[in-house]
């Protein structure tokens, strides 16, 4: 065996030999590729001598050179070639030495000749790390900026250039020829953004090359531009205010300041502002529409100009809200079982300078107690038992029983007699009318002659809708708005400290997901509690706050306003015995499947129901209507052990705001790490909606009691209500004392809560920024508007940084 | 649908067989006309003209012929009609003015029908109304109202008026639960113009019930409420009704006495009603938040009309033929009755108050809700405390079993299921009826799925487990 071996090795060994040379060699050629393929700093270090003769020699970096060295003076020196041979040199023999850093100093400039800038600024960056102190390392850097911003610049990519410049003048400003090329680069980018109408990107430009070269004559040149193009829109502004359009003139002159702050300019936006006196309210999303509705902010915001209600809420009290009536006087008489309203003199609708009397007030108020009406308020039809109207300025209201807080109840518009029958959107009887209307703006105009106009009440509330927070951060600090409406949670302390207050509102805003009630998988309340359970409500809340201060907000387990602290009037409807529902998502996902396989079982019986029906002759019984609620639990499945369906593909709507963008994205994030599929969708939320599973509502209940009723009663906002959760409400409306009431309140709440009816999330604090200059805004707000008629505009218009001059 | 016992599907059987036997023996060809069927209406109609009490009116003797000639083509032998002025106090009689019986004259108990034919000028025209007074049941008809414009189409619009008021009677004679055979009053004469008879499919029936004294007179007239016949089939004198009621046996036979059970005919009449729903007890409280639905008889789909106010009413929609309401308190359905749109103007309906039996529904949806939730996390838990154990990690396994251990387990939620079956009131037999289920089967729900002993097996392993990892 081992001879047999070893002849066959005799006949072969050469060859063998061969390709181990072979594999040998292609080895050190690979080697010898990658040393080569290496970068020089990348390389072990070494110095290069060249001697008198011209030959390079490489050798390992020097160590200890002599100080005074003589032409005989011998160093040692070990070749990087031959490494462990060492050779002495004479000192004179020796024409230069270049030590590593050198070298790649020099690499670096070589690089930069060959427009290789991405390569030298590595090697840049190695030498800057490990011999920071290296003299030419500055002068490198800074040719290497110079080149490659020239190199940007014959490539036309003038931004990268400018910055590259930029960046250079931080470094040697007197650079030479850098102060003439940033000219030439900022005059051509300001012809750019000239071009675009982007004056204010041209004014960053000349600012910042002020700031650098305070004289350069490009500047100069910029500002003269930027001036003669403002003083040809302040011409414009001008004719319009020849013209009497006010607002035209006062628009484009706002222009010409953003272009350039000419003083021309400047004094048309203040005499504008002194003739007609303008308040500015940033707002994250416009009205659509003028009904109030508890889901819809800007509408209830903006229905306060429209119109005045029967009683308007102040503030959080004892005993519910508190109420004033800005028609005359409120009184409760008789231990509270009769009401007298007594009218102020004059009173007129706006719309037709028809006196508004007694018989109006009446009508509203029995509007409330027919069942038939859309007003039908089920606590004041009960308590009612006469209305009378003794003289034209007077009504009287007996009950049959004291309700508990009659004033709450009469908290809706006034309609005139002949308004009520159908009744249409609330009569304008406001301090503003709508005027001009665009996509990001609405323009509020004083009614003239209306009953309770303010002495310096604004003649015009504009409101401009702001995509952006931050944009509206900018636009409140720049001073071109007075007010900003809604702040979000993650910008409260973003605010400047001087000039801006921040207030507070007195409720939040309470947000929940509303299902759709005509899709069957949401219909179960088991599926429901599933995606409830699978959030992490808590970490939503925080993520909106960015780690400012929840200051009220938290999550809360019912859509009733929850108390902020110990003996918060809010919270008179919350249960606190009762905690929100905590983040489970293994028990959300299987209550999801559950709630999926009892559907599907149910439809498959259904099937078999409708088969055999068919196939017997049998109609359907019409006394089926909906199941019975044993019927809703999952009937036995014949295929437990099959493999779940797939999860659900949803689509959540939210209204068009940042804070509801928000918080459904990250909802959406929750959910799809279980598995689900989900399609966010903005509308407006008065858009009737078609197909959709689950809407984002932010709420403002104020006065539950009523509050309630509007959301879960008969065609409540809310859709489909259960029987047992309708009863609680009807049960909370006959309390006959606050005791009880709290006690069917705090019932209300656990059903809505065991039930869910929706799905709560969390109540957020809402906030107004205010600029000082707007005087007699109230501190504790219910509505913004709630006192615009006390509001006091500012004389004069704080422009902000827009109108300095740089 | 529900399904029914056997035993009532043979008792159902053996009655609609024992009918079917007495609607055969009555078939036409073995019928012997009788004076309800053979005999004509007795008909009058009384003209009130107000504009001229005290002169007799020179066009009354031309309607009379006209309507003489009218009934003569159309109706035929069918009514026996006379044409009288008003008298008394008939003369000024409004539209929807009713007089007491003892002021009708004594000649009407010999008639079947009597036409309040009132007629007035207006803008130069003729305004009509007329009423008819069925004799035998001493009940006023709806008022019917017409104008025309001449004189020469009085006679005809008069006509068509009496035509539109007239309330034809039929014999209950044969009933079933939902089945009954009438024999039709003057069934034997048919109307000349047989498209104009009232009396054909798809009419409806008001059954009333006469109690008479010896003298044959009337003790007490009442209508059976909530129930209607509707025609189905016609033969001759006889018609085959279905039966729509809302009591369970609305047309008993058991009756003692003089009593006779007629049928008359109604009309949907173009007007809202009211319903009100009240509780059945004595107490009569308006039920608030009942959902009333509506549905035809031959309908698939039922039409919610609403809820009732706090006064527990519903305003009813007009309608041109019968529906069945349907009064709910959440899933259950309280109520089930016939209603004529518009025939009355208030309809009051008692039904059992429904509110605690809905408050304890609630009560165990919420706890049916929170089993299943303490179930799964059961579940979730002991699959984690095994996995840990798997690997070894004895104290997190200890930690979930002391999370597994809080969980509220089936001693808490029995207590909680007897101590509010303990607040309802258990005089109320209803209610217990209709929550008695409902309790019994949640706490099966309970005893089947909160069973302690997986905890104490879990509790066990990882007892060992540690003793194990102690050593």
């Amino acid at each position: 065996m081992l001879q047999a071996w070893l002849c066959c090795w005799k006949k072969g060994g050469l060859a063998l030999l061969a390709t181990l040379i072979w594999l040998l060699g292609n080895s050190l050629a690979d080697t010898a590729l990658q040393a080569q393929e290496k970068r020089l700093y990348e390389q072990d270090p070494y110095d290069e001598i060249t001697l008198n003769d011209g030959t390079k020699l490489r050798v390992k970096p020097l160590q200890d050179l002599p100080k005074n060295p003589k032409g005989t003076t011998p160093i040692t020196v070990e070749l990087l070639d031959h490494p462990g041979e060492q050779y002495r040199i004479r000192w004179g023999e020796i024409a230069q030495i270049r030590r590593f850093p050198q070298l790649l100093l020099d690499k670096v400039n070589q690089l930069v000749d060959q427009k290789q800038f991405e390569e030298a600024y590595d090697y840049l960056i190695h030498i800057k790390r490990f011999y920071p102190k290296l003299s030419g390392y500055a002068e490198a850097f800074q040719r290497f900026l110079w080149h490659e911003a020239q190199h940007h610049l014959q490539q036309g990519r003038r931004d990268r250039a400018l910055q590259l410049l930029h960046y250079l003048q931080e470094q040697n400003a007197k650079y030479p020829g850098l102060k003439e090329a940033l000219g030439r680069v900022v005059m051509q980018k300001a012809q750019e953004y000239l071009r675009r109408k982007d004056y204010e990107s041209v004014r960053h430009l000349l600012q910042d090359l002020l700031k650098r070269y305070p004289k350069h004559p490009a500047a100069s040149q910029v500002r003269n531009t930027l001036e003669a193009e403002a003083r040809k829109v302040v011409q414009q502004a001008q004719a319009r205010w020849d013209q009497g359009q006010l607002f035209a003139a006062r628009k484009l002159a706002l222009r010409a300041v953003r272009i350039w702050p000419v003083p021309e300019a400047v004094q048309l936006l203040q005499r504008a502002q002194q003739r007609v006196p303008l308040v500015r309210v940033a707002v994250d999303r416009l009205a659509r529409s003028n009904l109030p509705r508890l889901d819809d902010w800007a509408a209830l915001r903006v229905a306060r100009l429209y119109h005045r209600r029967l009683a308007e809420l102040l503030a959080p009290g004892p005993s519910g809200g508190q109420y004033a009536c800005p028609w005359g006087k409120l009184e409760l008489m008789d231990l509270g079982s009769r009401l007298r309203l007594t009218l102020r003199a004059g009173l007129t609708w706006n719309q037709d300078n028809r006196p508004l009397v007694a018989a109006d007030v009446a009508a509203t108020l029995a509007a409330m107690a027919d069942s038939r009406h859309p007003f039908y308020q089920p606590a004041w039809a009960a308590a009612v038992r006469q209305i009378r109207t003794p003289d034209t300025q007077t009504v009287e209201v007996f009950f049959s029983r004291s309700p508990l807080n009659p004033l709450a109840l009469l908290n809706r518009p006034l309609y005139g007699w002949d308004q009520l029958y159908p009744p249409l959107a609330p009569p304008q009887n406001g301090p503003y009318r709508l005027g001009r209307q665009t996509k990001d703006r609405m323009h509020f105009v004083a009614v003239e002659g209306y009953f309770a106009t303010g002495r310096n009440q604004p003649r015009e509330i504009v409101e401009y809708h702001f995509a952006r927070s931050q944009d509206a951060l900018t636009a409140l600090r720049y001073g071109e708005v007075e007010v900003w409406d809604r702040v979000p949670p993650w910008l409260k302390n973003a605010l400047p400290k001087q000039g801006v207050r921040l207030q507070r509102y007195a409720w939040p805003t309470i947000h929940c997901l509303v299902f759709n009630p005509d899709k069957p998988l949401l219909r179960q309340r088991t599926f429901r509690r599933g995606l409830l359970y699978a959030l992490n409500r808590q970490a939503i809340l925080e993520y909106l706050h960015q780690g400012n201060d929840l200051d009220g907000s938290q999550v809360i387990s019912a859509p009733l306003p929850a108390p902020r602290k110990a003996g918060d009037l809010i919270g008179y409807a919350y249960d606190e015995t009762v905690a929100p529902r905590p983040f489970n998502p293994h028990l959300g996902l299987v209550l999801i499947a559950l709630a999926q396989r009892a559907m599907a079982a149910r439809e498959q019986a259904d099937r078999k129901k409708d088969g055999a029906e068919l196939s017997s002759g049998q109609s359907a019984d019409p006394r089926a209507g909906k199941r019975s609620p044993q019927a809703q639990e999952p009937p036995k499945d014949e295929n437990e052990d099959s493999p779940p369906p797939p999860l659900p593909k949803l689509v959540l709507v939210h209204p068009p705001s940042e804070t509801a963008r928000i918080a459904c994205r990250r909802i959406k994030a929750y959910w799809e790490r279980l598995g689900m599929e989900i399609t966010l969708r903005e509308a407006d939320p008065q858009q009737p909606l078609s197909d959709y599973d689950l809407r984002y509502v932010e709420l403002v209940i104020q006065e539950p009691v009523v509050d309630v009723y509007r959301l879960f009663g008969q065609q409540g906002l809310l859709g489909d209500t259960p029987a047992y959760v309708r009863l609680a409400i009807r049960q909370m409306a006959r309390a006959p004392d606050w005791r009880s009431l709290g006690q069917r309140l705090r019932r209300l709440h656990q059903l809505l809560h065991q039930d869910v009816t929706v799905l709560p999330l969390w109540q957020l604090s809402e906030y107004a920024a205010v600029r000082e200059e707007l005087k007699g805004v109230d501190q504790d707000l219910v509505n913004l508007y709630q006192n615009v008629e006390r509001w006091v505009p500012p004389k004069k218009l704080t422009l902000g940084p827009t109108a300095q001059v740089p | 649908m529900n399904r029914c016992a056997p035993w009532l599907v043979a008792i159902r059987l053996a009655a609609v067989v024992a009918l079917g036997g007495v609607f055969l023996a009555a078939s036409p060809a073995a019928w012997a006309a009788t004076p309800w069927e053979a005999d004509p209406y007795q008909v009058r109609c009384v003209l009130i003209v107000p504009w001229r009490p005290s002169q007799p009116w020179p066009a009354e003797e031309h309607l009379r012929r006209a309507l003489v000639r009218q009934v003569d083509a159309v109706v035929g032998a069918a009514w026996q009609l006379d044409v009288v002025p008003a008298q008394g106090p008939w003369t000024t009689l409004a539209p929807e003015q009713e007089l007491p019986w003892d002021q009708v004259p004594a000649a009407w108990e010999e008639l079947d029908k009597v036409f309040l034919l009132g007629l007035s000028q207006h803008q130069g025209g003729y305004q009509l109304w007329c009423r008819e007074v069925d004799v035998l049941s001493r009940r006023w008809g709806p008022a019917c109202r017409a104008s025309c414009r001449s004189m020469r189409l009085l006679p005809r619009v008069a006509f068509d008026l009496l035509v539109q008021c007239f309330r034809p009677l039929a014999r209950i004679d044969t009933t079933d639960r939902k089945k009954a055979l009438v024999q039709l009053r003057c069934g034997t004469r048919p109307w000349r113009d047989r498209a104009a008879d009232p009396m054909r499919p798809g009419a409806l029936l008001l059954p009333i019930v006469r109690y008479d004294d010896r003298q044959g007179n009337p003790r007490r007239i009442r209508a059976i409420p909530w129930t209607y016949l509707r025609i189905q089939r016609r033969e001759g004198p006889l018609a085959y009704c279905n039966v729509y009621s809302g009591l369970r046996s609305p047309l008993s036979r058991r009756r003692r006495g003089r009593t006779r059970m007629v049928a008359m005919l109604v009309r949907p009449i173009p007007r809202r009603s009211v319903l009100r729903v009240v509780s059945n007890d004595k107490h009569r409280i308006p039920l608030e938040g009942y959902e009333v639905l509506a549905y035809g008889p031959n309908d698939r789909e039922t039409i919610s009309l609403g809820w009732t106010d706090h006064r527990g009413e519903l305003e009813l929609p007009p309608g041109d033929r019968l529906r069945l309401l349907l009064i709910r308190s959440g899933y259950q359905v309280l109520a089930r009755i016939p209603y004529v749109p518009g025939l009355e103007r208030r309809i009051e309906a008692p039904v059992p108050n429904d509110d605690q039996r809905l408050a304890a529904e609630a009560f165990l949806i919420a706890l049916q809700q929170e089993v299943i939730d303490v179930v799964i996390q059961r579940q979730i838990l002991i699959r984690r405390i095994e996995r840990r154990l798997a690997e070894g990690d004895v104290g997190t396994a200890q930690q979930l079993l002391e999370q597994l251990q809080r969980l509220p387990g089936r001693n808490e939620f029995e207590a909680r299921i007897t101590r509010y079956q303990q607040r309802l009131d258990p005089s109320d037999r209803w209610l217990q009826a209709r929550t008695q289920r409902l309790f019994r089967d949640t706490l099966t729900l309970v005893a089947r799925y909160l069973n302690t002993r997986p905890i104490e097996l879990i509790a066990q392993a990882v007892q060992r487990a540690r003793a194990k990892a102690g050593k």
